[in-house]
């Protein structure tokens, strides 16, 4: 999704939301994500209004301190940024799914991961995610994501079946939007 | 204060309130109100005449007619006092009271009071005994002296000398405290610390909880000792989770280093800045054979944090060839393809279409890496010109210009691409090519 992006082309407006659906959001985010919840005044402080920035193809990002940490399609669920979820490992932990390694190169590139990708000796899948809920893809081996997608298929059918993208990559390493830090 | 005269031999004197609002002392009244016990013996008229001469003195004097009411309902400050005793006539001084007379009964003055009653009842003080000194400027307020203050103040509160003084003392027994439950060392630190942030206290104190903890309760103590077990659990948890041992080692040892671009310092266990690579994409130095610019990476990552590298020790020749092909792949950014420097070159020219209308035409652009559509949009925008991409006879491309920009090129090529403009050649009539100017 942020293959191409760039600060000074694609981020299209920004604008400061109301704190009434800046609570929304908080309440969305927390909702999705419960390990987030002692952590959530940190990552969005009350006190700043938070910014939306407005994209291509119907997708928001939340802008906190300058920084995006979420990013929405249309109004569907929220997805933490790549650096976001490397600072704050904790909060996303019931959402990763393991990949192999021989995966890495290919998500790195922005391909969609098959199921052969998690359903090899060094994958793993923990959590039982709902299709179209997001996931963090992790790798074999490494310490931090490598990246944020939307899951396509539930973790039996992946197994079952075993053919097919079963996760959609949204954000992965490296992308536009990982190069881009700043949001001013 | 009533205006008839004083009933024989009994002083009266005005409420404290009305003492409050004019500003004056009990102590200067008492000795006021002295004066017409010992002229007992004139006629009422002239003793109420004569109590209100020493008073009128003091007093702000308000009134319709005579001005022989002393008492003002608004209270007087030093310019306005000085104003009202060089009122000329009595005609002046009614004009001032009634205009006084008008803002008190304007909103700011009530929500004035409001405060400064409010102000008055946190510091334990009650409001309605007259003090040495107006109270808007807090600075200058002293104790006072009064005997009902004395009687009304808590039994516990040491004697402060001023409000700044009460609030400096919260705040200190407050740090004093917190440093005790935290970090015992820091204690006697408390009093440099609060000069150092004299009239930032609220934010020093923010930013101490910040970063050791909530507050401690003054009775329990059980609050620390659980949030510290629940992060601490939530550490473990994320460790455990298929993670290579050795990728751990103190990446808190390499922010030092680096000066990390995020300056968060704290890592209270949930907040863990990574470490990345300064060149190429920015990625984490696990992760940075997929870099397209891995040869860059991975000499910085040998200077800075080489125990970040992954081993390559059990891989085998397969991964070498593996590793190029990754390399080649990228990270999902195409590299820009520039070629080497000696065959960079962009040449403008200028044909002439009709006798007044030209067109400009900018080849060789895409040697220095430029993409040529969005380069023809940008050359569009600038000049306000239909600007294209046409195919060259010979192969390869060309952006073509509306009308005769030769002159503005240059100039806006190095602006935007940095193009030099040693690399910008003209074509001539005939065929030449010169240097731009």
């Amino acid at each position: 999704m942020f293959k191409k992006f760039t600060v000074e082309d694609s981020v299209s407006s920004q604008s400061k939301i109301k704190s009434s659906a800046a609570r929304a959001i908080r309440a969305a985010i927390v909702e999705q994500y419960p390990l987030i919840e002692d952590v959530i005044d940190d990552i969005l402080p009350k006190k700043d209004s938070l910014m939306v920035a407005k994209c291509p193809n119907h997708v928001s990002l939340l802008v906190a301190n300058d920084e995006a940490v979420f990013f929405q399609q249309r109004d569907g669920p929220w997805y933490p940024t790549l650096r976001l979820v490397h600072r704050r490992a904790s909060c996303f932990a019931d959402k990763i799914w393991r990949a192999d390694s021989g995966a890495i190169r290919f998500v790195l590139s922005g391909a969609n991961i098959m199921c052969p990708g998690f359903t090899n000796e060094e994958a793993a899948m923990d959590y039982d995610l709902a299709v179209d809920a997001p996931v963090v893809v992790a790798a074999h081996g490494k310490k931090h994501a490598m990246a944020v997608g939307q899951v396509k298929m539930g973790r039996d059918d992946v197994r079952e079946i075993n053919k097919g993208h079963c996760v959609e990559n949204l954000h992965f390493l490296g992308d536009g939007l990982w190069q881009c830090p700043k949001l001013n | 204060l009533p205006q008839t005269p004083y009933a024989r031999g009994q002083p009266c004197l005005p409420s404290a309130r009305a003492l409050d609002r004019l500003g004056a002392t009990r102590a200067q009244l008492l000795a006021v109100s002295a004066a017409p016990s010992r002229a007992k013996s004139q006629p009422s008229k002239e003793r109420g005449a004569l109590a209100a001469a020493p008073l009128n003195a003091v007093l702000p004097r308000v009134g319709r007619g005579r001005g022989a009411c002393t008492f003002s309902r608004a209270r007087l400050s030093p310019r306005e006092y000085s104003k009202r005793s060089h009122a000329r006539s009595a005609r002046d001084r009614w004009r001032l009271a009634r205009r006084d007379s008008k803002r008190s009964l304007a909103h700011h003055s009530k929500k004035r009071n409001l405060r400064r009653r409010r102000r008055a009842e946190s510091v334990g003080r009650s409001p309605l005994i007259a003090y040495h000194a107006p109270p808007r400027s807090t600075a200058k307020r002293c104790e006072p002296s009064n005997q009902y203050a004395a009687a009304r103040r808590e039994p516990d509160l040491v004697a402060m000398a001023s409000y700044d003084d009460a609030l400096a003392k919260m705040f200190e027994d407050r740090l004093t405290a917190f440093y005790k439950h935290y970090d015992e060392a820091k204690v006697a630190s408390v009093p440099t610390l609060l000069a150092k942030y004299k009239g930032k206290e609220e934010q020093l104190l923010a930013a101490v909880v910040k970063k050791y903890g909530p507050e401690p309760e003054p009775d329990d103590d059980d609050d620390d000792d659980d949030g510290d077990e629940a992060a601490t659990d939530e550490e473990a948890e994320a460790e455990a989770r298929g993670v290579a041992p050795g990728k751990d080692a103190a990446p808190d040892g390499d922010e030092d280093l680096e000066g990390e671009p995020e300056a968060e310092p704290e890592s209270d266990g949930e907040d863990k800045v990574p470490v990345y690579c300064a060149l190429g994409l920015g990625l984490p130095p696990e992760y940075v054979e997929f870099d397209p610019d891995y040869d860059k990476c991975a000499e910085w990552i040998k200077k800075h944090c080489p125990h970040l590298l992954t081993d390559a020790g059990d891989d085998g020749d397969d991964d070498g060839d593996g590793k190029k092909k990754s390399r080649k792949r990228g990270g999902g950014v195409v590299k820009k393809k520039v070629l080497a420097e000696d065959k960079q070159k962009v040449i403008i020219s200028k044909e002439v279409r009709n006798k007044k209308k030209a067109v400009t035409t900018v080849e060789g652009l895409e040697t220095f890496g430029v993409k040529l559509k969005d380069a023809a949009k940008v050359f569009g925008k600038k000049f306000a010109a239909s600007s294209s991409v046409k195919g060259k006879d010979t192969g390869g491309e060309e952006i073509v210009i509306q009308g005769d920009v030769i002159w503005d090129l240059p100039a806006l090529l190095e602006k935007e691409y940095k193009i030099p403009k040693a690399k910008i050649w003209e074509k001539e009539k005939g065929g030449k090519l010169t240097k731009v100017r």
